[in-house]
């Protein structure tokens, strides 16, 4: 949230004097508030996802179809967040800055692995969350 | 092998319901880890290369633009000074898509922003009014994809520098295709709107010509929206991401004298689009990661080489390079495909004697077709995201198809007849 | 059976130096009886950048690749400081300098994993100064806004009081029609393959294009997989295109073709800039040269050093 004030700061900087700002700032801007916006993204289920298939399923298999699309996401976003923590500490070794402005770059690809890995977060906690549920609702059954 | 796994991922990962950045972003992965020899970290740079490219960068601008006039009604307002002028044709406001994306495709060099720039105001307005959001989507979809064959051209642009053709001739040759098809879209509006189900709200038959006039005078802020977006750019003050970042400040002054904005609403509106941004760029994630997978190994050249060794007569090759088009369509869209495959069809199409600014307007009405063709496109995922998945992607997919079988039909015809699309920069 | 190495190129396929790409493929086919061949991708057509190419062949992600010095700024400051515009001011300058350079790079990309066969040895293009309206001095530029290829060029119009910003090649055409920018500063001999003569309409010539040589770069993970036979063959593929190119590189006649060709498309090749303001240029340019390779660190020092000092001697 911290993160999106302070691009909302940024962006309305750029609203209130768009002429003459770097494309390369523009750049890295429009980076920073793709990774930022898609943990929040993620925890207002607000991703686009092809259900049609899913839901034709019996219940018992589309909770099946659900675990499946979340060990997706986490695979996906493990794998992300691995090779672009490599690709952070590479580019932080060897100092690598932009082309015409001369920004460092790794604390903007810093971004890239952190908003991946708090995606996972998300996914476990409501994972979890679902579990918890989902006994709860299987004992009340139990009791009635 | 490559392609088994290409279509049996995308099957096993999209039907699942997993989200689809994610799913097409994984299927990258393991192409590029198994087949092009462990090259998965390449996925990073290609990440990284395509959301630090300022080409995009305007995309979350205008969003955001969409949103705060909506926020402040005052596109609630223009559209309701349009709707009198409207009122007897049928479809209604659904031409003011169309009309507004050509306009917009004048001044704009890429589909995506175009869709996203006329889309994050007009679905949510004419849905309001009771407008079949599939059908408003539909529009939209079409619409945004002549950003791409009317000057200036991303495309057009890209394909004439790598291919040493006269720029300015592909520009002019663009131009009459570009209206041809638009007058095209409007007509089967016209059409679809008078038969079969209801896709627009109930058509009066009288016209009241004070109502259009009262309705006009509303609509005096979209001529200053139109100077600070396209204006700006026409004249060479600023660059389309400058000229969107201009258009917000104006919308923000507008919204907060004429309309009724306030700070709160301005931060919803702020929440609202980085929220809808950030599903699209989860999209452009997972796009480019497959995309960069399957240039690296080099499908798309294979394919075209496969059909090199066929032995047809001239058309024969024109159709099979247009089939390989529409297949590859399937999986990339844009300038992506465009630099993969130009290398080999632009040599293969011009030996058989075929005009090369003819090609780069078939090529580049392919590229349209490619964005709008499921299950990777992107402009459709754009608009999935535009109205919060109201529209699924399948329902995009079908609503797009007429406008699909439109632009394929145009490529019939200006095989047919070249000179629709010659004649013009020919006068040169 | 036969073994095939795919070859990045990020030169389109209608700029004269991606026709020897294609000769060194023959040529490799040849040797080799058709044994090794090399899939040459032009255009960027594999989805490679150009500033990723040291990465991607430090992991053997691609297995040969055209490598050019001036590209890697973001990942290696040093490797753009070993040749800057304004190096030279005869063409054969170039020619003298060349086994330096050849040299350093070699040295340059071994750091990064990547073994060098010989390469392309670019044709010395004229450079100009393409405008909408007459320009051929540099008083002139004042009140122009120049569109350049690189960080080094904006610095060294900066030092002469002109405003000049990176433009891609991609957008140039529209920014000269717009008017985001008055005039572009590019290589004049190709300037037909991205239509000038439709957005400008005069040029004055500048001085000669210092090209970094275009490398054939080959990543060690496939230089170590090859047996030595294969090996010989890359390298002698590989330096005959050197010499073949190198012959080449500096050909006035070609100059004064392409320039007639200009003229008869309706450009008006106006005088070149006067000696007077060449040396200025070059001053500003050694300055900035300068500082980007004391921004580079040591290694670009030494590079900036061992060339500088080298063009210096020979002028003598
Ligand atoms: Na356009
Ligand atoms: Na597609």
């Amino acid at each position: 949230m911290t993160g999106l004030v302070l691009v909302s700061t940024l962006m309305r900087y750029l609203a209130g004097s768009p002429i003459g700002f770097s494309d390369e700032l523009s750049g890295l801007l429009f980076l920073s508030l793709s990774f930022l916006s898609l943990p929040h993204v993620l925890n207002t289920s607000q991703h686009i996802r092809i259900d049609m298939l899913v839901r034709t399923f019996s219940p018992r298999l589309a909770v099946a179809a659900d675990i499946f699309a979340n060990a997706i996401f986490v695979a996906f976003a493990g794998i992300f967040a691995y090779e672009a923590w490599d690709f952070m500490v590479f580019s932080l070794q060897i100092g690598s800055r932009s082309e015409i402005s001369g920004v460092l770059l790794w604390p903007w690809m810093a971004l890239m692995p952190l908003s991946m890995l708090l995606c996972i977060l998300i996914i476990v906690r409501n994972g979890l969350q679902g579990l918890s549920g989902r006994d709860a609702a299987s004992s009340e059954e139990g009791l009635s | 092998m490559s392609w088994a796994i290409l279509s049996a991922g995308l099957l096993v990962f999209l039907g699942s319901g997993a989200v689809l950045g994610a799913a097409l972003g994984l299927t990258g992965f393991i192409l590029l880890h198994f087949q092009a020899g462990g090259a998965s970290a390449l996925a990073i740079n290609s990440a990284w290369n395509l959301l630090t490219e300022f080409t995009l960068s305007a995309v979350p601008l205008f969003i955001f633009l969409g949103d705060i006039l909506l926020a402040s009604g005052v596109s609630t307002r223009v559209y309701n000074g349009l709707t009198p002028l409207f009122r007897r044709i049928p479809g209604q406001l659904l031409h003011t898509n169309i009309a507004v994306c050509t306009l917009f495709g004048a001044v704009s060099g890429s589909s995506t922003s175009t869709a996203a720039a006329i889309g994050s105001v007009g679905y949510p307005e004419l849905s309001r009014r009771g407008y079949s959001p599939s059908m408003v989507v539909g529009t939209l979809a079409a619409g945004g994809t002549l950003g791409l064959l009317i000057p200036p051209s991303l495309a057009l642009l890209i394909y004439g520098a790598t291919q040493n053709v006269s720029i300015g001739k592909l520009f002019l040759a663009g131009m009459l295709p570009g209206l041809l098809i638009a007058m095209a879209f409007f007509a089967w509006i016209m059409v679809r709107s008078s038969l079969g189900s209801s896709v627009s709200p109930p058509r009066e038959d009288s016209m009241d010509w004070g109502a259009v006039g009262r309705g006009l005078l509303e609509v005096w802020p979209l001529p200053i929206l139109i100077f600070f977006v396209l204006g700006t750019i026409y004249m060479g003050i600023a660059t389309p991401t400058e000229a969107a970042a201009l258009g917000v400040a104006a919308s923000i002054v507008l919204g907060l004298t004429w309309g009724d904005l306030d700070l709160e609403k301005l931060w919803e509106a702020f929440k609202h689009a980085s929220m809808m941004f950030g599903a699209i760029a989860m999209i452009l994630i997972g796009t480019v990661i497959l995309s960069q997978a399957v240039s690296l190994l080099g499908l798309p050249r294979a394919a075209v080489d496969a059909i090199a060794g066929i032995g047809l007569d001239r058309y024969g090759i024109l159709l099979m390079i247009v089939l390989v088009y529409l297949l590859l369509g399937c999986f990339f869209d844009g300038i992506s495909l465009l630099l993969m495959t130009l290398p080999i069809t632009f040599p293969m199409v011009t030996s058989l004697g075929f005009d090369p600014v003819w090609f780069g307007v078939i090529v580049t009405l392919l590229m349209e077709i490619g964005m709008i063709t499921p299950p990777v496109g992107l402009n459709l995922f754009v608009l999935c995201s535009i109205t919060r998945n109201e529209v699924t992607l399948p329902d995009a997919a079908r609503a797009s198809l007429p406008y699909w079988m439109i632009l394929l039909a145009a490529v019939g015809i200006f095989t047919v007849f070249p000179e629709l699309i010659l004649w013009l920069p020919n006068l040169l | 059976d036969v073994r095939t190495l795919k070859f990045h190129s990020g030169l389109a396929e209608s700029r004269p130096e991606a026709a020897y790409l294609e000769r060194f493929s023959e040529l490799v086919d040849e040797y080799s009886d058709g044994q090794l061949q090399v899939d040459v991708y032009h255009a960027g057509s594999l989805g490679l950048k150009e500033v990723d190419m040291l990465r991607i062949m430090q992991r053997g992600m691609v297995d040969m690749a055209l490598m050019y010095g001036e590209y890697y700024n973001r990942d290696a400051p040093e490797m753009a400081s070993i040749y800057a515009q304004g190096a030279i001011t005869e063409a054969e300058q170039h020619l003298d300098i060349l086994p330096t350079l050849r040299k350093l790079y070699r040295e340059g990309y071994a750091d990064w994993g990547v073994h060098t066969v010989g390469g392309v040895v670019a044709p010395v293009f004229d450079v100009g100064l393409h405008c909408k309206e007459p320009v051929n001095t540099l008083e002139g530029l004042r009140d122009k806004k120049v569109r350049v290829w690189s960080g080094h060029l904006v610095d060294t119009f900066d030092r002469l009081g002109i405003s000049a910003q990176v433009i891609p090649q991609n957008d140039m055409y529209l920014a000269l029609q717009t008017g985001v920018v008055d005039c572009a500063y590019y290589l004049s001999t190709v300037a037909k393959t991205v239509s000038l003569q439709e957005v400008t309409d005069y040029e004055a010539y500048l001085h000669p294009w210092a090209a970094s040589p275009w490398m054939f770069g080959v990543s060690d993970r496939t230089w170590n997989s090859l047996d030595e036979q294969q090996q010989e063959i890359l390298t002698r593929a590989g330096e005959q295109i050197w010499q073949e190119t190198r012959d080449k590189a500096v050909d006035p006649e070609r100059e004064a073709e392409a320039r007639e060709e200009r003229e008869a498309m309706g450009i008006t090749v106006l005088p070149a800039f006067s000696d007077e303001d060449v040396q200025t240029f070059v001053d500003a340019a050694w300055e900035a040269w300068h500082e980007m390779a004391s921004e580079a660190g040591d290694e670009g020092i030494r590079y900036y050093d061992t060339v500088t000092g080298e063009l210096q001697s020979d002028s003598q």
